[in-house]
Order: C-alpha cells, then sequence, then structure tokens
C-alpha cells in the first residue's frame, strides 16, 4: 500500500516533468493555430484579475511584516534605523515573488485547473485531438506563456505595494522618517536576480501542475472538485521547493563568485 | 475603458458583500445548532482524525521546506553582520507568530478547505442536502457544524505540530549550512522568546481555521451549476480563504499585540 | 478496397472489467456499419481505441493502414484530421458560440476563407434544423439540440470516417428520421465510412449494411444488418428484440 502510494507520486511528478517539456517544445515548433487572441485573452484573466486580490493580501503582508518585526527588534536591540532597507532587500528576493506565487497559485492555479477538468469530462478535450487539435498547444501553452509574462508583472507590482504598505505601517506605528524608510543601500544586484528567477519559475509552475490535474480529471463533477483541489495544493507545494532549491542555489552561485 | 473597469469594483465589491452576509448567516445558524451542543461527538472525531491525516504529510513537509528557506535566507544578513546569535530568535519569532500559522493554515486551505468545498459541492448538485431535508434531518447540523468543529480542531493541532517540525527543520539547517552549534540556537530562541509568542500563532490558528471552514462550507452549499460550477466554487472558496487568513492576521497581530 | 480501421488480437481491461478480449476486426472503406449492444459494454471504448484516445492494453490497432502503436503524437493528429466525430456527451467547446464550433475543424484544416466557411457552416445548422441558434452559446441550447451542432459539426470537414455516438439520443422520432436522412445523403454523396453508435435497431437497419455487437470483451455478432434476425445467439436475440426474459 505505502509503496504503491510512493509509486504513484513519483509517476505524478515525472508526468508533470514531461508535460513541462512537451509545452517547452510546442513554444519553439512552429504552431499550427493561431493562439496570440488566447494568449491575450488568458493574460486578461491571469493579470488583470488577480490585481485586487493582490493588493489586497500583499499589501496587509507587508504592514503586518512591518509591525512585528519592528515590535521585536525594540524588544530586543531598540534599533529601528536599519529596518527599511533591510525590509526593502527581503520584500524583494523573498515576500514580493513567494507571496505572489502562492496567491497565484490559488487564484490562477484552481482557475485553469476547473476549467480544463471540466473541459476533460464533458469529453471537449478529446474533441479538440480528433479535430487533429493539439490539446498542449490549443490549451496549455496560452496559459503557460500567459502566466509567465503576467507572473513577472505582478510580482514587480506587488513588490512596490509591499514596500509602500511597510513604509506607511513604520511611519504611522513606530514614528519611522520615510527618508529613513526608503532607502534602497541594501538591496544588491543578487535580490534583483532572485526575484525575477523565482517569479519566472513560479510562472511556469502554476499552469503545468495546475493543467496536469486539469487534463488528469476524471468521473463528473466529482473529479473536477479533485483536480483543482490538487491543482491547488501541487503548485503551492511546487513552489515552497522551487523557491527553496532557488534559494539554496542563489547561495552557493554567490559563495563562488564573490 | 474607466467605466468597464469602475462597473467591475462595483461589481466586485456587491458580490464580496454578498457573501459576507450569507457567511454570516451561515454562522448564526452553526451557532444556533450548537446550543445547546448537539454536535454529534463520534461524526466530530472521525472528520478530525480524517482532515488531521489527510493533510499531515504535507503540511510536514511543508513546514519542513519553509524553516529551510528561512534559514538559507537569513545567511545573508548573518555572514553581512557575523549576527549568529539572533538567528534562532529571528526565525523562531517568524516561524511562531507569522510564517508558521499563515504557511499551515494557506496549505491546509488547499488540501482540507477546497477538498470540503469538492465534496459538498458534489452533494449539493446531486440534491443529496435536499434529500437530507426531506428527512427531516438539518444538514447544518448534520453536515456542516461537525465539519466546521473538526476544521478548526484539526487546523490548531496541526499548526502545533507543524511549527514543531519547522523549529527542529531550522535548528537542523542552521548547523548544516550555517555551520552553527545547537547550543547557539537553543539560547537564542529561548532566551528572547516567550511562551506568549507561541500563543500568539496558535490564537491565529484558531482564527484561519474557523474563517477556512466558513468559507469552503459556505461556498460548497451554494454551488451553481454542473461541473463548471463545482470548479469554480472550489476557485472561489480557496480564494476568498486566502483574503480572509490575511486579513484576520492583520487584525490579530494588531489586537494581541 | 483499403482498410479504414483494423483491429488484431486486441485486448483492453478497465480496471476489472474487460472491455475487449482478443478482438480481431476490420472496417473497410466506404462501409457503413452500426455497433449495437447494451449499455455499457464497452462502444464507446471500442471507438476510442479506435481513434487513438485510448492505448489498448495489447494487440495492434490500424488506422487508414498506419498502426497506431508505432505512431508519435504529431502523426496520431494528423491522421484525426481524415476523422469526424460525435461523441456522447457532445462535447462541444463552451468557450464558443454555435456556429464557432461548426466551423472550428474547418478552421483547424485552413484551407477555405471564412466566407465560405461562413456558408457552409449555415448550411450544415439549416441541415440539422439548427439554423436560428447560430449565434448562440452552448450553454443556451438544450440537450438535443446540443446533440445536433454535435452531428454538423463532425460531418462538416467532410472527413473520410465518420462515427457518431448515440446520434439519435434525446431526439424526438421526426428528427431522429430527419437526422438518420441527413446522415444517408452525406454518405451517399461523399462515398465515406461512416461507424453509427446506437442502440435504435430499425433505423440502423435501414441505415446500415452491417451490424457489431460487442459483448463483455467479445464481438458477438457481426454480420450483415438484414440477417441478425436470424442470429441464433440468445444475447443478440433477446437484444434486438428487446424481450425482457433471457441471458441479458
Amino acid at each position: 500500500m505505502q509503496n504503491s502510494k510512493t509509486q504513484n507520486t513519483t509517476r505524478t511528478i515525472s508526468d508533470i516533468g514531461l508535460l513541462w517539456m512537451e509545452t517547452c517544445r510546442h513554444l519553439t515548433k512552429k504552431r499550427k493555430s493561431n493562439i496570440t487572441t488566447a494568449t491575450l485573452e488568458q493574460m486578461f484573466n491571469i493579470g488583470n484579475r488577480s490585481v485586487i486580490f493582490l493588493l489586497i493580501t500583499v499589501g496587509f503582508i507587508g504592514m503586518v511584516m512591518i509591525y512585528q518585526s519592528c515590535f521585536q527588534l525594540q524588544r530586543i536591540t531598540g534599533d529601528l534605523s536599519m529596518i527599511g532597507p533591510n525590509f526593502i532587500k527581503i520584500v524583494i528576493f523573498e515576500i514580493g515573488p513567494s507571496i505572489t506565487g502562492l496567491m497565484l497559485a490559488t487564484r490562477v492555479g484552481a482557475g485553469i485547473a476547473a476549467e480544463l477538468a471540466a473541459m476533460k469530462v464533458t469529453e471537449q478535450i478529446d474533441a479538440l485531438r480528433m479535430t487533429g487539435v493539439s490539446p498542449v498547444e490549443y490549451l496549455i501553452l496560452p496559459r503557460f506563456t500567459a502566466s509567465v509574462v503576467m507572473t513577472m508583472m505582478l510580482t514587480i507590482l506587488t513588490i512596490s505595494i509591499a514596500i509602500v504598505t511597510g513604509g506607511i505601517s513604520a511611519y504611522i506605528w513606530f514614528d519611522i522618517n520615510p527618508r529613513l524608510f526608503f532607502r534602497l543601500d541594501q538591496v544588491e544586484s543578487w535580490d534583483v536576480i532572485t526575484a525575477v528567477l523565482k517569479a519566472f519559475f513560479y510562472g511556469q509552475i502554476i499552469p503545468i501542475v495546475s493543467s496536469f490535474f486539469g487534463f488528469r480529471a476524471q468521473n463528473g463533477s466529482a473529479g473536477v472538485g479533485d483536480a483543482t483541489t490538487s491543482a491547488v495544493i501541487g503548485s503551492s507545494f511546487g513552489i515552497i521547493l522551487c523557491n527553496f532549491f532557488i534559494s539554496a542555489i542563489i547561495l552557493i552561485l554567490r559563495d563562488i563568485i564573490t | 475603458m474607466i467605466k468597464s473597469s469602475h462597473s467591475y469594483l462595483f461589481q466586485i465589491t456587491k458580490r464580496m458583500m454578498q457573501e459576507t452576509g450569507e457567511i454570516a448567516l451561515l454562522i448564526g445558524q452553526i451557532i444556533r445548532v450548537s446550543i445547546p451542543p448537539r454536535v454529534d461527538r463520534n461524526e466530530l472525531l472521525k472528520h478530525t482524525y480524517r482532515m488531521a491525516n489527510m493533510s499531515l504529510p504535507i503540511i510536514a513537509l511543508t513546514a519542513f521546506f519553509v524553516s529551510g528557506i528561512l534559514i538559507l535566507q537569513s545567511s545573508t544578513f548573518v555572514k553581512q553582520f557575523d549576527a549568529k546569535a539572533i538567528v534562532g530568535w529571528a526565525t523562531g519569532f517568524s516561524l511562531f507568530r507569522e510564517i508558521g500559522p499563515i504557511m499551515i493554515a494557506l496549505m491546509f486551505s488547499g488540501r482540507i478547505g477546497a477538498n470540503n468545498t469538492a465534496e459538498l459541492g458534489a452533494m449539493t448538485i446531486t440534491n443529496q442536502i435536499d434529500g437530507l431535508k426531506a428527512l427531516a434531518i438539518d444538514p447544518i447540523e448534520y453536515l456542516i457544524a461537525p465539519r466546521v468543529y473538526a476544521m478548526v480542531f484539526s487546523l490548531f493541532i496541526l499548526t502545533t505540530i507543524g511549527i514543531g517540525i519547522a523549529i527542529l527543520g531550522a535548528m537542523l539547517f542552521s548547523i548544516v549550512i550555517l555551520d552553527m552549534s545547537y547550543l547557539t540556537f537553543y539560547r537564542s530562541l529561548f532566551d528572547n522568546l516567550y511562551p506568549a509568542d507561541f500563543i500568539h500563532g496558535l490564537v491565529k490558528s484558531i482564527a484561519f481555521g474557523i474563517a477556512i471552514a466558513l468559507t469552503s462550507c459556505h461556498f460548497g452549499m451554494n454551488i451553481r451549476q454542473g461541473a463548471i460550477g463545482v470548479g469554480h466554487s472550489v476557485n472561489a472558496a480557496v480564494v476568498s480563504s486566502a483574503i480572509a487568513i490575511i486579513l484576520f492576521d492583520f487584525f490579530l497581530t494588531y489586537m494581541l499585540a | 478496397m483499403s482498410s479504414v480501421i483494423h483491429f488484431q488480437n486486441v485486448s483492453h481491461k478497465f480496471k476489472n472489467h474487460t472491455i475487449l478480449n482478443d478482438v480481431t476486426l476490420q472496417i473497410k472503406d466506404t462501409e457503413k456499419v452500426s455497433i449495437i449492444g447494451p449499455a455499457a459494454c464497452g462502444k464507446s471504448v471500442l471507438i476510442k481505441i479506435a481513434c487513438g484516445l485510448i492505448v489498448p492494453d495489447q494487440g495492434t490497432v490500424s488506422l487508414f493502414d498506419t498502426p497506431l502503436n508505432q505512431c508519435s503524437e504529431t502523426e496520431l493528429t494528423d491522421l484525426r484530421k481524415d476523422i469526424g466525430m460525435l461523441f456522447q456527451s457532445g462535447a462541444l467547446f463552451d468557450f464558443m458560440s454555435t456556429a464557432d464550433n461548426v466551423a472550428f475543424p474547418l478552421r483547424q484544416q485552413a484551407i477555405l476563407s471564412e466566407d465560405i466557411i461562413a456558408k457552409k457552416v449555415s448550411e450544415r445548422l439549416d441541415a440539422v434544423g439548427l439554423g436560428s441558434s447560430s449565434a448562440l452559446p452552448i450553454s443556451a441550447l438544450s440537450g438535443g439540440m446540443q446533440r445536433r451542432v454535435g452531428i454538423a459539426r463532425a460531418g462538416i470537414a467532410l472527413p473520410k470516417l465518420v462515427i457518431y455516438d448515440e446520434p439519435s439520443a434525446g431526439l424526438d422520432p421526426v428528427t431522429t428520421s430527419k437526422i438518420y436522412d441527413l446522415l444517408s445523403n452525406d454518405q451517399k454523396e461523399h462515398l465515406n465510412t461512416v461507424i453509427v453508435i446506437s442502440s435504435d435497431i430499425e433505423s440502423l437497419q435501414k441505415f446500415t449494411d452491417r451490424m457489431i455487437m460487442p459483448y463483455h470483451g467479445d464481438i458477438i455478432y457481426d454480420g450483415s444488418s438484414d440477417k441478425i434476425f436470424d442470429c441464433k445467439n440468445p444475447i443478440v436475440h433477446q437484444f434486438i428484440r428487446g424481450e425482457t426474459q433471457g441471458p441479458l
């Protein structure tokens, strides 16, 4: 029993990898169907429709982070002068990309999985294949491209929101001068590289993992629910794993280069 | 364009208020069946066991990797300021107060909350809830209340376990990555933190549990149509759970200080 | 005459259910074949295996004389362009309008101009009696209307092989005869191969020449439609007469 469960998990991971490779292969291949409109539509769905959700969540996270860390620092060292630059650094390389990734995994991942799973259980995916259209090219590729582009855009947006709300709350609750807060002297090029890398990979993980679970749905409406659940948990966990490995790789690279 | 985005905002606000109102009604109904406590204890234990069991692996893995991420990222600061003495304290307070409860709640919402919405949704569209009503069984008492209590209870337990795993993981990673001794980590963790920090996180986990349970049950019972409806409901449930978790986190941080 | 579908010793199991058990079967060019049988006896799976949508556990399946197990997904995609299919659940794309659904196979071929496509689509929708609903979204159509849109979509690109899975389910007797007339006119005009899955024996006898009945993995009848009433097999005997007494 335990063995077959492990086998299933390994199988799932390798299948997701294969789907990823196939999508990337379709990126470079000459395409038969015109998917520009579909890609733009998906960009609107993934990007524009997530803005309010991200504004609320990341904005409040920025405020909470400042509140907690100032509160703790006051208790231990009492020196709040360095809080701004360090907060900005952390937001850029970690909080901005990762919270954006996790929030998009719930919103976009669940959305993609729900849509594709409903298509799968009503045989629409089979119908596409019968018309000689590759479902990877027609359905996944627009979502993939749109998600990579929009995740990077939204990450820029969330980083600035978190910094602004953090700065405002630092001024209101702890009376930290905005001039002291908004300083970029701790930010290194490594942090920006990390942020870009993270956003780039999160943007790929979300559509691939959710499309995989959507395409695997079976058994009517219950299957759609299962697929959506697996997509949320799968892409969130994928993001956490990816975060871990990117952080480790960046750390090692830094040690080698500097 | 401006007009369309204006009406879009209006619609979102309207929808949010409507859903919040309906969730408030659901709270009322749950309180009604809970006084005097009429919740079936066997049902409650069964659900708690199932939910905790289902989500334990993913939460343990998440906690472990999150602690690793924290240590990896503190390493730049540690090298810069040579601040090994505060690593335990910094990871401890962020895990206890913020990252631990939030990450575990988000994963729990994805695993259990979404699953619960899908289950209730499938029951709703196959008219099983109406079937219960026809048999004079109150669906709130029989279906919803045990699930809500079980979710709150199991998230509470899982947060305790998850934070424990994360602290152990952080200790392990700090020994491996930062080349610290176990004693330095232990000292800096327990000298600077109080039980209050831990309780802060647990109070939050209860609030998050309530938020996840209510939103997932609400969206499961108010499903719109067919196979697509189930997907949309699960999507709406996880999104509103995430918003609720982060809003609750903010207000609780403010109130508990 | 070349073969369109060729099964050689094909076996397939779904969980513990035997769906095909060492089946050998050939369907030739320009044949009109119907597949009959009680519910859940593997009719739809048989068809999906033939199109390469499901890979069988054992045996070789050839489509247009090309063995499917040696095909890559791209080659399969090219082969499937010569097949039109009505799915059991309709499988209409719910993100498109009715007319766009019908036009989809033509647009994918990308040979015809938009004007000609529009003309063909409206002719086709008129033929199935849905000329006025072309702009509606799929969700606004009833089950029977969706089935007719599916029929229109399956045949529009004049494929070499058309498969109709339950074309008459949910349709009234008059519409059913109209649909069968349409299918038979199409076939006379283009001389393509037609496979119909249904349990509507009377209409099928008029329309098709050959009947195949799979049952729990075996093909228990494969022969001319006219002679099915003479078949001695008790299952076939009971099924086509709709008797309540018997092995089924």
